[in-house]
């Protein structure tokens, strides 16, 4: 065999076993990339499979739940639950329960029910901040020691009675109706929140600042002009449950010492 | 005949036909991918409308089960509070240009003030507090004020109020007597 007979046949062996091994590859490439497209078409197939039941099972549990809910809302008009659930909340209302306190007012309610609570200040001490703390701005107060406990007087100028008159124009009897409700307002809280300090009676009165000018010279003199004086002296204030006593209810136990008011309301 | 070129020809070959392989079996697990997020967004698509519809649905049946009308059921909703209860009462069948506010005061002071343009005659006046009064406990009301624009305000208080005992059967006369 000549050297390049010899040559040639080398060539032709490495030729052929390069054709195996690129065919060889290629066959490993194919059966590799199949067997993983497989394992991915399984996968997004299970990953379909488990979404719809998650799916479904997310439907029946809340088919069940929508159930009970319905069942319970049945229940609920049967048993009056609605009234039930007011009369609680107007309960908490009644307690000042803080999670309710929206407005000034209510904010200083609190305000005046830890200060009723404070065994740091005497009870003469305790009784003068909250009676300032309960008249509007601006008002007198006095905190007189009696025979068996404590008496408050507080004098409101009627300026600082604000009324809301909510797009109506504010005459006489809106007045009238609004200082009274000033005046029982501060009787109730000062009860509610000072007969455990000895508070036996509250005496309000409500004053017009006036200017007199007196014959035969020039300058004004400043009048208060009384209005209206109420007071309330329950028999035994500490057993009154002054928490749930509303406005409405000291308006009519309080004893009206004199109303000027009705003279001067027009009637309608 | 020189036999590299036909090596290099045939590795060329080999490296072009894996590559194809390989990019041909990418580009199809890249499309398997993209039809597959395509259809779970179309899947959860329709989910959702479903899931609108049947809410919807199931809160008219609830709704249902608490009253005819709405009205009704607002009254007998344990999950509307007293101020929800009353902004409803105080706000149906308003007289024309009637504009209603309700609020609370002092924790328990729950006052409706209706403002009309003039002043409302007795009779409606006693038709408006029956139809709010006969559905809600008269103890949680502390005023209804009838507010004239400009003009004078007529409130019924809370304590001629409770002077009714049964506001859905209470004569006209009585109420009017009581409150004005």
């Amino acid at each position: 065999m000549s050297p390049k007979q010899t040559s040639a046949d080398r060539a032709q062996l490495l030729f052929i076993a390069v054709l195996i091994l690129g065919l060889a590859s290629a066959a490993a490439q194919i059966g590799i990339r199949v067997a993983l497209a497989r394992t991915l078409t399984r996968k997004l197939a299970k990953a379909t499979r488990t979404a719809i039941e998650e799916r479904e099972q997310a439907v029946k549990d809340s088919e069940a739940k929508f159930q009970a809910t319905l069942l319970d809302a049945e229940a609920a008009v049967q048993e009056g639950r609605a009234s039930q659930v007011r009369e609680q909340e107007f309960a908490r209302r009644q307690a000042m329960d803080p999670a309710l306190a929206k407005s000034a007012a209510e904010k200083r309610l609190l305000e005046m029910a830890t200060v009723g609570q404070d065994r740091s200040l005497d009870a003469a001490a305790r009784l003068q901040k909250l009676a300032k703390m309960g008249s509007p701005k601006g008002s007198g107060v006095r905190v007189t020691k009696e025979k068996k406990g404590y008496s408050v007087e507080a004098a409101v100028p009627l300026s600082s009675i604000q009324i809301d008159a909510h797009g109506g124009k504010v005459d006489t009897s809106d007045r009238h109706r609004e200082v009274r409700r000033v005046v029982a307002g501060i009787m109730r809280d000062l009860f509610a929140f000072g007969a455990s300090s000895g508070l036996q009676a509250v005496e309000v009165s409500c004053q017009n600042l006036v200017k007199v000018r007196e014959g035969g010279t020039a300058q004004d003199r400043n009048e208060y002009l009384e209005l209206i004086r109420a007071r309330l002296e329950p028999r035994s204030p500490q057993s009154f449950d002054w928490g749930t006593m509303s406005r409405t209810e000291v308006l009519g136990s309080m004893r009206v010492i004199h109303d000027e008011f009705g003279r001067i309301t027009t009637r309608r | 005949m020189d036999p590299m070129p036909r090596l290099i020809a045939l590795i060329v070959a080999a490296l072009v036909v894996n590559a194809g392989v390989y990019g041909g079996f990418h580009f199809y697990e890249q499309r398997l991918k993209q039809a597959q997020a395509r259809a779970t967004l179309a899947q959860q698509g329709k989910w959702n409308h479903e899931d609108q519809q049947r809410e919807r649905a199931r809160k008219q049946a609830v709704d249902a089960k608490f009253g005819i009308n709405a009205v009704d059921r607002v009254v007998n909703d344990p999950a509307v509070d007293i101020l929800g209860l009353l902004k409803v009462l105080a706000g149906q069948d308003l007289p024309k240009t009637g504009q209603v506010t309700v609020g609370v005061e002092r924790f328990t002071e729950f006052s409706i003030y209706l403002k009309t343009i003039s002043a409302l005659p007795a009779e409606q006046r006693v038709a408006y507090l029956r139809k709010v009064l006969s559905r809600i406990n008269p103890a949680y009301v502390f005023q209804v004020a009838f507010v004239e624009e400009d003009g004078p305000t007529m409130a019924a208080e809370q304590s001629c109020l409770l002077q009714i005992k049964d506001w859905a059967r209470a004569s006209d006369a009585a109420i009017e007597r009581a409150c004005f």
